[in-house]
Parts: C-alpha cells; structure tokens; sequence
C-alpha cells in the first residue's frame, strides 16, 4: 500500500516533468524507468493527472502513452477593454 | 411486550425462587410464577408433587395463557375465581417497564370463610369437561379439600404479601433485565468496533452500528457540516427514517439547527404542538415526541450532529440513559477527532509533497513558467481538481498575463479581468489574505493574492466543489501561494538586478564618449556582436547579457566596478581576464581564462575590424582563448555576414520596411499574414519570433518545445505562406504591413 503522500508527491514530479519536456509522450513504463518509481504508483500518478486534464491519455493499460496538454494561456489581456 | 424472562441469570433465578419460596410459606398459598406466555418461569411453591407440572406442561400452559389473556392490562394485584367458582388466586403483574407486564405472580389457593361446603357440593365442581388433565382436577381437588377457610382480614394479609412478592421480584428482574442489556450492549459495541477497524471509511459503518444498537430512540440520525453553517443528514436508521437522508438545515435553524450551537447536548420533549417539528413532519415523520441531539465536536469546531428521535414517551428506558447519552457524547467527540484526524492527515499528505515542489520551483526563473507550476501544482493540492487560473500583471500598460487550465476563453479572460481590477489595479492596498468567491462563472473560487514588492501582482484562483472543502484547503493552497510568491519575487528582484546593472552600465558606457568617441563605438560593437553571438545560438542569453555589459565597461578599472555591492563582480573579472589576454602573449590557445573574457577578446576583435571582419576572422587566432571557441566564432560570424546580406537584398527590394518596427510588423503584417495564410496560433507564435531574428533554438527556449518541432511549424509556415525560408517569411510580414 503506498501512502497518499507518496503519489501526490509523485504527481508532483510527473507534473513538472511534462512542464519542462511539454512534447513529451511518455509511456507509464517509460516515465517510471526515468523517474526511478516502480511502474504501479507511476501509471496511477499519470491516470490522476489525466482526470485532472494536466496530462492527455491516450489508449488504455501498458501502452497508454501521455502528453502534456499546455494551459490556456493568454499573455495580452486588455484591462482598459472592460466588459 | 419485553421477554424479561430471558434476561433472568440463574443466579437471579435462585434468589427469585428462594424469595417465591419465603412467601409461599408466609402465606400458606401455592405460588408459580409465569410469563406472559404462561409458561413457568421457577419451581411452584408450596407443592409436594410438582410432577404433574412436567407432564401437563403444555395443557397448563393454555390454562394460564387464557386467564392472562383476559388480565390484559391489569396494573396491580386481583382476586380471580375463573377456573372454579369460589376458588380463589392471586394474579400479581411483574412490570418492568411501567407501559409492560412480563411476568404474572400466581397465589391461591384463597377459600372464604363459609364457603367450602357450597363449593364442593357445587354440581360443576372441577367436572372434567373445564380442560383442564383429570391429574390436575385430581391434584387441584386435594389442594380445595386441603385448604382452610380463611377470614378477610387474613385475605387482606395474603393480598399484601403476594403484592409484595411481585414488587420485590420486579426490582430483581429490572436490575437484572439491565445489566444484562447493558452487557449484551457492551458485547454488541465490541464487536463493532472490532469488526470496523480496518474496514474502508468505517465511521458511518460504525456510527450507524453504534446508533441501531442503542434503545436511546427510535430514530437515529448523523449530520455532517458541508459548508459553514450548514449540515447535511448523511446517514439516518429506524423507522420511516429513509426520507431524512440528504436533507439539510443550517445553524440556528429547527432543533437540529439550534443544537449545533449547543456545546452540550440537548433535549426537547412533548414537541408535537412546537412550530419547529415541521422540519420531520415535512419528512413524513408526523408524530414525533422528543428530539435528543448530541453535537459532534472536537476542541472548539462544530462538525456534525448525532440526533435521536423518539415518537412516544419512555417513561423507564430500559437501559441506564446516563449511559446511551454518554456512549452517544463519546461517539460525537470520537467522530469530530476522526475528522479533524484526516483533516489533518489529508494536508499532511500534501505538505509533504508541497515541500518537495519548494525545492525546484525555487530555481525557475520564468515568470510563465512560475504560472504554470502555480496553476498545476494547485489542482495536484486540492481534493477535486477542476479549475485553476493564475492571474499577473507584469507591468503598468494595462495588460495582464494569464495561465488558466479547467476555464476556457472568453469566460476565463473575463473572470481575470475582474481578478486585475479587484486585486491588481488597488496598488496602494496589498491584499494578502485568501478568500472564498461565490460570485464567478464557475464554481467556487479560492482567491490568494500574491503579494512581493510591496504590491499585489498576482492572483492564484482555485476552484473548490463547496465551501468546507474551500475551508480545509485554504492552508495548503495558502502555502502554495506564499511559494509562489517567493518565486515570483525572486525573478523580480533577478530581473530588477538585471534592469540597475544595464542601466549602471549604460551610464558608464555614456560616460567615455565625453572623453573618447572612437572606444564608446567600439564597445558599442563588441556589445552587439555578443549579443548577435547569443542569438545564433554560441552562448546563452542570460551569459550575453553579462558579456555584453562586460564589453560596454571595459575602460572602467575593475577594481572600481568591484565597489558596487551586488553589482559587476562576473563583469569586473571578465574585464580583468580579457586585459590580461590582450596584454599576455605568451599563452595561446590554453583557454585557462574565463569564456566571458574570451569571447569578449573575440567579440572586440570582430569589432575593430568593422566591414573586413570575414578577411579578419579567417586569420582569426588570439593567445589565450580556446580554440574551439575560435573555430565557433568563425562559423558565427559566417553566418552573420550571410544574413546581413540577405537582409540587404529584402531592403533594396523594399526600402520602406527601414523604417519599420517589428512590433509594426507584429501589428499588421503578422495578423493579415495569419488570416491569409491560416496560420495556427502557435505557428503565429513561432513566425511572431521569426520576425523579430530568434533563432530556432532561441524560439525552442521561448516556446517551451524541442528545435524539431520549430523546425516543423517552420515548415508548415512556409507551406503556407508559399515562400522557402525565413527571410521571405519576414518580407512576407513587412510587405503587408506596408501593403
């Protein structure tokens, strides 16, 4: 049983590794060998990201892959142009 | 009706029957005892051969069960003639509970005085066809033929004692009836709460076994705080109490409502007639009598409510109330510890993690990508991520920046708009304290300042699914936003060293034309050429920044440069190393000095030969820097002599882009460009760059994507726009913008 801190933290790791690598398409298997976790907590840090839209998930199980899906971004907002 | 019988210990048994015994022989009478079942509960008394009891157990157990059935109801000692005329018993109700008789006390047999002979001589007298076994009739015959007649007043003796036989024998029996309920209770509690412990979410589970178990009321319920001052009935049990799950109430509100404010438990009785009963009449629950609540609290936080309803009077409740009341209490602050515990134990799961994040968040030196942390981080904090936007504004234009995941445009930019003009635009009043925000387009939001310089400059919102939820974040995400704050001050003060050590060195620089105009050119050169150098990709941005300002002070003495705190050290012992390179000759190609120097000794080089630089650079070879570095150079300023040709062959063909400027460009070009061409918003990022000379590694940086994929959008750019490079990608962009 890991505990819950354990995989937030891991969330957390998985989280900024996609920030600095956002073309990344990692596979749970994949990050876990880079990150030195075991495969289990990874995929389960990698499907809470997923649900929580950080991380796109594509197929299901072993060959899900994942990437980085970037944040609305908006760099020029206009105060003066009130609504 | 209470099967107190059942409860009867046979240690209690024993003294029952020793009493029963006492009393007959006080009395002279034959005494049983039954339930009220009549069945016999001990031995009869005062009998010589009670065999008979055994044989005809069944037929006198009808016997009895007939007269106790027409007895229903009776509250105090009768005489009963029913089985013969004449023939007397005692029947003695056994209660206890006052509403219910369990046990009946049987004395006989009492005869009248003057009355044996018109008994006997009776034509009905004990005629075989009463029911009952002749073997009785026979035994019952020698008891009547056996008993003497007795006076009233001896009647009046017998009637006492009987009575007080039943009355003795009730207080043993509600003694034992609670003991021994309290100890099946007891057993009942221990195997809940070892049968729970372990089990997922056990609390309601053991709430709800705890509450069924207990005689307290007839319905039970639990209520939890799902927003401040407002309670939701998760879990309730007994009857017709299935319409009372999900229903709310608030403090202050109905006699649940009421309770919570209570810091003990409270009682309220004989409510039928009270105005705040419609709260469980409007649930179906019409004739509710009392109300109990026991308020689930730890320290001094209200959590939830424990409640007992009742729908009739209990006048003796059957097991010690102090003790129901008080286990319930102990359930109430067990359940408020259980919360606060994983409270607790839910941010502590995130501290850790959190701390973790401090460690390499704290090297970033991107504004945007402090954002994004902030933004992700805080859906990674919260218990149900949906929405999170961090709202910046960098500087004084009325622009501001924002980083949004879970909101979408023109929403979002609306909701960051409100953000700049309730926090950021109020530059005089730092707000630093969070709060919750009802009022936006999406759910609840979680608004933090964040506060460095003396100034709000940022806004980290985050959305909660309800208020309690908001009020148990509120620390995590509050640290969250006081790192980010840290953060955001840091590359603000990063990036106010960066703007005094220019300025610094913009006045230095200024300084020499007044005394020699021909150097101030040159180190104006120099500076350009490491700056061009950083762009083609030799040396990083933040390391041209240092060089360059190396190469506008290098006539200032370094010692003096020295002498500002904080300020010019790299530069001053860049200057240092690229004197002593020029000076020394005698050390060729060791690169034993600082690259700072060296490119410096490069860049002048390259500068004091002007418009000959690719004659210069050919020859180019300098004692003290390293080769590599030379060769490097070399192909930079290659490159450079190639593209300031091309960018002359687009002047000619187009003299009016000089007096163009990129944001110009930006402005119109770019924009018609991407509406021609249908450019997609990040190939209009990335040609936006083009325009303004990035490199493809420097675009690869700006962008946060690899040089592959810059490559590829190139591509695509140029696919298009139909043109085959970036030159006339660019004259592209200027040609619209002029057309």
């Amino acid at each position: 049983m890991v505990a819950e801190s354990d995989v937030i933290t891991l969330q957390m790791e998985c989280t900024l590794f996609f920030e600095n690598n956002p073309y990344a398409i990692e596979t749970s298997s994949g990050l876990s060998k880079r990150l030195g976790r075991s495969q289990q907590v990874t995929e389960q840090a990698l499907n809470r990201l997923a649900e929580m839209s950080i991380l796109e998930k594509n197929g299901q199980g072993m060959r899900a892959i994942y990437r980085y899906k970037a944040p609305y971004i908006q760099t020029e907002v206009d105060l003066n142009a009130y609504d | 009706m209470l099967m107190i019988d059942t409860h009867m210990m046979n240690d209690t048994r024993e003294i029952c029957q020793e009493l029963q015994d006492t009393y007959a022989q006080l009395t002279n009478l034959l005494v049983f005892v039954t339930n009220h079942e009549g069945q016999l509960i001990t031995a009869p008394s005062n009998i010589d051969d009670a065999s008979v009891f055994d044989k005809y157990g069944s037929e006198l157990q009808n016997m009895f069960k007939t007269e106790i059935d027409k007895l229903q109801g009776i509250r105090h000692t009768i005489l009963s003639d029913q089985w013969v005329p004449g023939v007397k018993w005692l029947i003695a109700p056994v209660s206890v509970d006052q509403s219910d008789t369990g046990m009946y006390v049987w004395g006989g047999i009492l005869i009248q005085q003057g009355t044996l002979q018109s008994i006997i001589t009776h034509p009905n007298y004990l005629q075989p066809e009463s029911g009952a076994p002749a073997d009785f009739i026979e035994l019952m015959r020698s008891w009547i033929q056996n008993t003497g007649e007795i006076s009233p007043d001896q009647e009046i003796f017998k009637r006492e004692k009987i009575t007080k036989f039943a009355k003795a024998l009730s207080l043993i029996l509600k003694s034992s009836f609670k003991e021994n309920r309290l100890t099946q209770r007891l057993n009942a509690l221990n195997e809940t709460l070892i049968t729970e412990q372990g089990v997922g979410n056990p609390i309601e589970e053991i709430t709800r076994a705890v509450l069924a178990s207990s005689d307290l009321a007839d319905v039970f319920g639990f209520a939890l705080k799902t927003a401040p001052g407002k309670y939701t009935i998760m879990n309730s049990m007994g009857m017709n109490s299935g319409t009372l799950g999900g229903s709310i109430f608030h403090e202050g509100e109905g006699f649940l409502g009421q309770a919570v404010l209570s810091a003990q438990p409270s009682r309220w009785r004989d409510i039928s007639r009270d105005p705040r009963n419609h709260f469980f009449q409007q649930k179906g629950l019409d004739s509710v009598y009392e109300v109990q609540c026991f308020p689930i609290r730890y320290e001094n936080e209200v959590y939830g409510l424990l409640f007992g309803l009742s729908f009739k009077e209990r006048s003796t409740p059957s097991i010690n109330p102090q003790f129901e009341e008080t286990m319930i209490s102990l359930m109430g602050w067990y359940i408020g510890n259980h919360i606060t515990y994983e409270k607790m134990e839910k941010q502590l799961q995130r501290f850790k993690p959190l701390i973790e994040l401090s460690r390499m968040i704290i090297s970033v030196q991107d504004i945007q990508r402090v954002m994004f942390m902030l933004v992700d981080m805080s859906l990674n904090l919260v218990w149900n991520p949906s929405a999170s936007i961090v709202v910046h504004r960098s500087s004084e234009d009325g622009k501001i920046q924002m980083v949004a995941r879970g909101m979408q445009s023109p929403k979002g930019e609306t909701y960051a708009k409100d953000i700049a003009r309730r926090y950021l635009d109020n530059s005089d009043k730092p707000g630093a304290s969070s709060f919750i925000n009802s009022s936006t387009p999406f759910s609840l939001m979680l608004e933090y300042p964040i506060v460095y310089a003396d100034r709000t400059r940022a806004v980290l919102c985050v959305a909660v699914s309800n208020e309690q939820e908001g009020e148990e974040c509120r620390e995590i995400l509050s640290a969250l936003a006081m790192m980010g704050s840290v953060v955001m001050k840091s590359v603000h003060d990063r990036q106010q060293y960066l703007s005094n050590s220019n300025r610094f060195a913009h006045i230095l620089h200024e300084a020499i034309r007044e005394w020699n105009v021909a150097h101030y050119q040159l180190t104006a050169d120099a500076q350009k050429i490491v700056q061009e150098f950083a762009m083609w990709g030799g040396i990083i941005k933040e390391e041209a920044e240092v060089i360059g300002r190396a190469c506008l002070m290098s006539c200032t003495d370094p010692s003096m440069l020295r002498s500002f705190p904080h300020l010019f050290q790299q530069e001053a012992e860049m200057i240092e190393d690229y004197k002593h390179i020029q000076d020394d000759q005698s050390i060729l190609g060791t690169g034993s000095y600082s690259k700072g120097g060296q490119i410096m000794a490069l860049a002048f080089a390259i500068a004091t030969a002007g418009d000959h630089d690719m004659r210069v650079v050919n020859d180019l070879q300098i004692n003290g820097v390293d080769q590599g570095l030379v060769s490097q150079f070399r192909l930079f300023v290659l490159s450079r002599h190639t593209l300031q040709t091309e960018i002359n062959l687009v002047e000619e063909k187009a003299p009016a882009t000089k007096t163009l400027t990129a944001e110009g460009a930006e402005g119109r070009g770019l924009d018609a460009i991407v509406k021609q061409f249908g450019l997609s918003p990040r190939e209009k990022e990335v040609l936006e760059l083009v325009v303004k000379a990035s490199s493809n590694k420097e675009i690869a940086a700006t962008l946060f994507i690899s040089e592959h994929t810059v490559k590829n959008h190139l591509t695509n750019i140029f696919n298009k726009m139909g043109v085959t490079d970036r030159a006339q990608a660019i004259a592209a962009v200027f040609n619209k913008s002029i057309g």
